[in-house]
């Protein structure tokens, strides 16, 4: 508990706050005012034919459409939060800082798990923030793009928003650990950040074109289906929907957080400071 | 009792031996200084007995604990390790309430802490517009923090002004007097010299001598420095000093004699007789310095 309270005195600080909760809250926001700007257009082909875009005024109109925005961004949410935990794991290596942290309380295990304590939550009220905006800016945005919102506030609708908030956060901290991960055993944000946010925007999908079962079941596709509640979901960005089924997913998602907090766990305790 | 007590600790980094053997023991109360070259295994020392690095071989106790359990002493240890580190974007008494927070500390000290090393009109300030000798003083305040037993610093007056190591000095003798122990790695021989009762000096990884200063420099003779008007008139002056039984050795330009203050008369006397003019005669008695070069072998500009 007082390695948490602790780290919320760093994450508490502006930078902290603007740099990360507002990236989070502002590419959701964007996205959600892109997403209801774009209702009614259409994409336009390299071959130059025209189809309809995926966002439409009946797809905001369904009791999920409040949470559209947020779902579509989970991925961009977890690079987020990867580089949150990770420039918060690595920082501590490169200002020489852990090896205070760890004469003020020996216990390695009792530092860590404040730390990421103190970064799951800030990731978890982060996201409450984003959810709210983004569906309160689409509420407003909604009589103009001929979007009927009625459905949003319906049983239905609130149990949306609900279980998308519980996706997504799961869906968001799986990067989130992994990057804290990398962050310890390579104690370089930098490397830890390019290699994290490079494997889950773009590696995990260029393996798979040789190994497709890495891409069905590899954490970016995990934290992928998670967001948008498995098999029964549509693509992210309408792309192709997941092939693993929500159950399935959550397992997978619990089984990635435990690697990578036994990895970190692992590192720290064993490894000599010498920073 | 003992503070620090240490048997044959050894630390290996791959084939490099950082630490070789290190045994050394510290009583409680006063200030120890910990003096060595660059590279002789001070800091790794230092992360040994702090839980940071654990030893190949060897074993060490603080405060009666096996430094194999940091958690049965460290929170009656406070320390400065190297370059102080801390938060930059945060201010200096929002970086102590991290610690004091994490250490489950008096919050109410930190005020008092920046009073104790000069930094209370700059608590409210972000750490990174410091001063490398305010980060140091603020590096000293978190190692007081704790309200420690011992007090492990290394390096504490690095980056500050004479005013500031003057404090800093009388800060650790007042923390020494009062039964708290206080072991004190620097390069400054004289600060150690002049703020320490004890002293354990290594090189090359081992121990070299650990007692009262008195002790080691009881153990250093004085030495007598002469030089010639006429550089040519050097030899003729080592072998006046040869033949009275003295030990000779050049240094630029000069000569050194290993011979008692009172014989720097005689010198002038037998000089004069031999028709040299003396251009410099100086009666040096031993210091912490001349001990360190003869203890380690090394002279200045051969200091790693």
């Amino acid at each position: 508990m007082r390695a948490f309270r602790s780290e919320w005195i760093k994450l508490s600080r502006r930078n902290t706050m603007l740099g990360f909760g507002g990236a989070m809250v502002g590419l959701t926001l964007l996205f959600t005012l892109l997403a209801f700007l774009s209702v009614g257009g259409a994409n336009v082909d390299l071959d130059g034919g025209q189809t309809e875009a995926f966002v439409t005024a009946d797809v905001l109109s369904l009791s999920d459409g409040s949470v559209f925005a947020v779902t579509n961004l989970a991925s961009m949410l977890g690079v987020v939060a990867l580089a949150l935990f990770a420039s918060s794991m690595a920082g501590e290596f490169n200002k020489g800082t852990i090896r205070m942290l760890f004469v003020t309380e020996p216990n390695r295990l009792k530092v860590l798990a404040g730390k990421l304590a103190a970064l799951v939550s800030f990731v978890v009220v982060g996201l409450a923030a984003t959810m709210i905006a983004s569906v309160a800016i689409g509420a407003l945005l909604a009589p103009g793009a001929g979007v009927d919102t009625s459905a949003w506030w319906t049983t239905e609708g609130l149990a949306a928003i609900g279980t998308t908030y519980l996706n997504i956060t799961g869906a968001v901290l799986i990067p989130g650990l992994i990057g804290a991960a990398i962050a310890v055993l390579t104690r370089s944000a930098a490397i830890a950040i390019s290699v994290g946010a490079a494997y889950f925007i773009l590696g995990e999908a260029l393996i798979a074109g040789f190994w497709d079962t890495l891409g069905q079941w590899g954490p970016s596709a995990v934290s992928n289906a998670l967001a948008v509640g498995g098999t029964g979901g549509e693509g992210m960005m309408g792309g192709a929907a997941p092939v693993i089924a929500y159950g399935t997913a959550a397992i997978l998602a619990v089984g990635y957080g435990i690697v990578s907090v036994a990895v970190s766990s692992t590192t720290l305790a064993r490894r000599d400071v010498t920073n | 009792m003992t503070s620090i007590r240490t048997s044959g600790l050894t630390k290996d980094f791959g084939d490099l031996r950082a630490v070789d053997g290190i045994t050394m023991e510290l009583p409680q109360g006063g200030v120890t200084g910990f003096v060595g070259p660059n590279g002789a295994g001070k800091s790794t020392t230092i992360r040994m007995l702090l839980g940071l690095i654990k030893p190949t071989s060897g074993e060490g106790e603080i405060l009666g604990h096996s430094i194999k359990d940091p958690s049965a002493y460290l929170h009656r240890v406070g320390a400065l390790i190297e370059a102080p580190a801390f938060y930059p974007t945060l201010t200096g008494e929002e970086n102590l309430r991290v610690f004091a927070r994490l250490g489950g500390h008096d919050q109410h000290r930190i005020a008092e802490m920046l009073q104790t090393v000069g930094l209370s009109d700059r608590g409210t300030d972000k750490f990174r517009t410091y001063s490398l000798g305010m980060k140091q003083r603020l590096g000293i305040a978190l190692a007081l923090l704790p309200d420690p037993d011992l007090l492990v610093l290394d390096e504490p007056t690095n980056g500050l002004d004479p005013q500031g190591i003057v404090e800093i000095r009388q800060l650790l003798m007042e923390l020494g007097a009062s039964g708290k122990t206080v072991f004190v790695s620097s390069h400054l021989l004289a600060e150690i010299e002049a703020a320490c009762d004890s002293i354990v000096m290594i090189d090359q990884g081992g121990v070299v001598f650990s007692g009262s200063i008195i002790d080691l420099l009881n153990r250093n003779s004085p030495t007598i420095r002469a030089a010639a008007e006429n550089e040519s008139d050097t030899t003729l002056l080592i072998q006046l000093a040869t033949s009275a039984g003295y030990p000779t050795k050049r240094v630029n330009g000069a000569i050194e004699i290993d011979a008692p203050s009172v014989w720097a008369p005689e010198l002038n006397r037998l000089a004069w007789q031999a028709g040299i003019t003396l251009r410099e005669l100086q009666a040096t008695s031993a210091d912490l310095e001349h001990a360190f070069f003869a203890m380690t072998g090394n002279n200045k500009t051969g200091t790693k």
